[in-house]
Order: C-alpha cells, then sequence, then structure tokens
C-alpha cells in the first residue's frame, strides 16, 4: 500500500471526520484521499492559517480534524498557532511536508529545511518526522500526543517516505 | 448605530445561537451586551474568527452558529469568504462590525476605507445573502429574517466610531480557562464530547 493510503487508513482508524488542506506537490495526493472519502468533510483553505483555525473551531464540536499543508504554508501560520493555540490551549494536528530536506533540490525550499525545526523549538510546538512506511502506524500514538499536551503538533512527511530516493 | 446597540439588538435574537467573536471590538461589546458564556472569544490569530466559527458550524451542522467579526480582522483575511462561500454552512451567520477604523488602536483608519465595499466582496466571493445595515430599526426588523434564512449569510453593520469605547477585553476569565469553559458548556448543552476521558 502507498504511503497516502496508509496515512488516511490511520486517519479513518482515529476518527478523523475533518479535514482543512491546502496543497503543495508532495501531500497533493493524500489530499485527494481526503476529498475522495465521504465520511470527511473536507474543507479546501485560501490560506494555511485557515486550516489551523477550522480546525480549532471544529475541536469544539467534539470534531477530530487534520490541517494537512506544505512546509512553507506552516511557517506563514506560526503566529496564529501562538496567539490562538498556543494561547488557549487548543490542540491542532498538522500533517507537513517537510520540505528543504537534503534530498528536496528545490532551491525555493531550501530556508524551510534549515529553519522550520528551529522555529518550532521557539516556539515549543512538538513534531514528529516519519521517514518510513512502517513509521506510518505512529499516527494515532501521535494525535493523541497532540490532545495530551494542547497544543498544534507537526507530523513531517519527509521526501524518502512519499517519494523514494532522489533522481 | 452604536457597535453597543447592534450587539444589543443581536443578543435579543440570537435564540439558542453559539457565537464566535473576533478579537477587539467585537469581543469587548459582544461581552459588554450579553456577559454569555455561550461564546468563544479569541484573543488572539486577528483575522481567523471566521475561520474559527467555519470549523464549529462544520462540526455542528444543526446548530444556529453567529459570527461577531470586525472590519479590521476580515480585511486581514478577505479569503476567509472564499473558503466560507465554498463550504456553505447552512448554520453560519457572520456578521461584521464595520466602524471603518481600527478601534482598539487609536481609531487608526481602515486601509481604502472611503471605496471598499465589504458586501460587494463578501457577493463576489460567492455568498449570495449579503447586506449591509446602518440602523437599528432595521436590524431589529431583518434580525429574524437572517436567523431563519439559510447560511451562509453576510450581514455588514455599518456603526459610528466611537471615542469612549471598550479597549480591552472586559471578560474576568481568558485563555485556557476560556476553552475549558466554553467545551464543557457544549459538551453538556449540546450532549457531545468535547475533551477526552482524562480531561484533555
Amino acid at each position: 500500500m502507498d504511503p497516502y493510503r496508509r496515512i488516511h487508513q490511520e486517519l479513518t482508524r482515529i476518527g478523523v471526520t475533518l479535514a482543512a488542506t491546502l496543497p503543495d506537490d508532495w501531500v497533493g495526493p493524500l489530499i485527494g484521499l481526503l476529498e475522495a472519502d465521504p465520511a470527511i468533510i473536507h474543507v479546501p483553505v485560501a490560506r494555511e492559517a485557515e486550516a489551523v483555525t477550522i480546525c480549532s473551531g471544529a475541536f469544539f464540536g467534539g470534531v477530530r480534524s487534520v490541517a494537512v499543508m506544505g512546509n512553507t504554508g506552516l511557517l506563514t501560520c506560526t503566529g496564529e498557532l501562538a496567539t490562538l493555540n498556543l494561547r488557549h490551549q487548543i490542540p491542532v494536528f498538522c500533517i507537513v511536508s517537510m520540505r528543504g530536506s537534503i534530498d528536496d533540490h528545490r532551491v525555493y525550499q531550501e530556508i524551510q529545511g534549515r529553519r522550520t525545526i528551529a522555529v518550532l523549538d521557539a516556539y515549543d510546538f512538538p513534531y514528529h518526522i516519519v521517514d518510513h512506511p512502517d513509521e506510518i502506524g505512529c499516527i494515532p500514538d501521535a494525535y493523541e500526543a497532540c490532545r495530551l499536551q494542547k497544543r498544534p503538533f507537526i507530523l513531517f512527511l519527509t521526501r524518502r517516505l512519499l517519494k523514494g530516493r532522489p533522481a | 448605530m452604536k457597535a453597543s446597540e447592534a450587539m444589543q439588538v443581536l443578543a435579543a435574537h440570537r435564540g439558542d445561537a453559539i457565537a464566535v467573536c473576533a478579537l477587539g471590538m467585537a469581543c469587548n461589546e459582544w461581552w459588554a451586551a450579553t456577559r454569555s458564556e455561550e461564546t468563544f472569544y479569541l484573543h488572539g490569530a486577528m483575522g481567523f474568527a471566521a475561520s474559527f466559527a467555519l470549523g464549529l458550524a462544520l462540526a455542528l451542522p444543526e446548530q444556529q452558529i453567529l459570527l461577531i467579526n470586525g472590519d479590521g480582522s476580515l480585511c486581514m483575511n478577505l479569503g476567509c469568504l472564499l473558503t466560507e462561500a465554498a463550504a456553505a454552512p447552512k448554520n453560519l451567520k457572520h456578521f461584521v462590525i464595520d466602524n471603518r477604523v481600527y478601534q482598539t488602536v487609536s481609531a487608526v483608519p481602515m486601509v481604502n476605507r472611503d471605496r471598499s465595499d465589504y458586501v460587494g466582496i463578501a457577493r463576489c466571493a460567492g455568498i449570495a445573502n449579503a447586506i449591509a445595515i446602518d440602523n437599528v430599526a432595521d436590524l431589529d426588523r431583518l434580525a429574524p429574517h437572517i436567523m431563519a434564512s439559510d447560511g451562509p449569510y453576510f450581514v455588514n453593520l455599518e456603526v459610528e466610531a466611537q471615542a469612549a469605547h471598550l479597549a480591552v477585553p472586559p471578560n474576568d476569565y481568558e485563555g485556557a480557562e476560556l476553552k475549558f469553559r466554553f467545551g464543557r458548556l457544549l459538551e453538556k448543552r449540546l450532549g457531545i464530547k468535547v475533551f477526552g476521558p482524562q480531561g484533555y
């Protein structure tokens, strides 16, 4: 089974029924699976901070949700994650492509690769990196950790996981 | 129309609606008018009360949700109107307190305030039900229709900029307490589970 289907399967298993998304090319296939799933309310957004705040509102409706985006988008919404989710201790589970890694040879992803973890550490946002298909089974634990820690939690998906070795 | 008057009228017509307020004037005036704990008061994420309210509305499709937004917040995230139009939640009513200034920071004028048309922007984003109201009598007359109509419904409340405004959140609780009080209230009222068996 490809990693996107495994991730979708794990999200379904833990009861996620709402996904707010804005694509980059690495997470696009996952967004396609979420869109095609009639059991999931899929909310395409115009800006990543909408995704995290939609998920935050859904939390209070008792709905389990996920925000899906690229690494660049994550950096654009750190202010909202801090002033809403840290401020009010609202968990939000984010699945994010880990762009800018050594095997991602896109010049416009370079800064994201070098500085994202430092930014997350500065905000004290927990994260976990999934680098191999065998690790996708961590999603239920990661989701529970997000709820327990009452703050944004970033589940990074690497290039090796999603696309294999670079050409 | 003063913002406080508009809030009084909305409060009288809210029925059993749950409310979401943007930080600043919206939070301050709604709390002053209602002391409502059936409301989530965003004390951050300026621009994104609309997205928060959309998520709540999608999660609780049988529950009327009122969004009290501010014009400064709306302008910070105009894209929310596209997302709201696409998701088309029937239970979401989006009110904007439009005083054309950033009221809580010395009434600095809003960008392009003499030419902008928020109702026009909402309609062009795809929200067919979008109107402006500039007086208490019309708001009182139209509110029952707005509340009974399918959303999304966008209502621009044209209010006066005020010299004596509520500058700081007047709530006597905030932050994590606001989260837990609001969540527990929804659990009790709606019979849903927001928090898990260990309380988080």
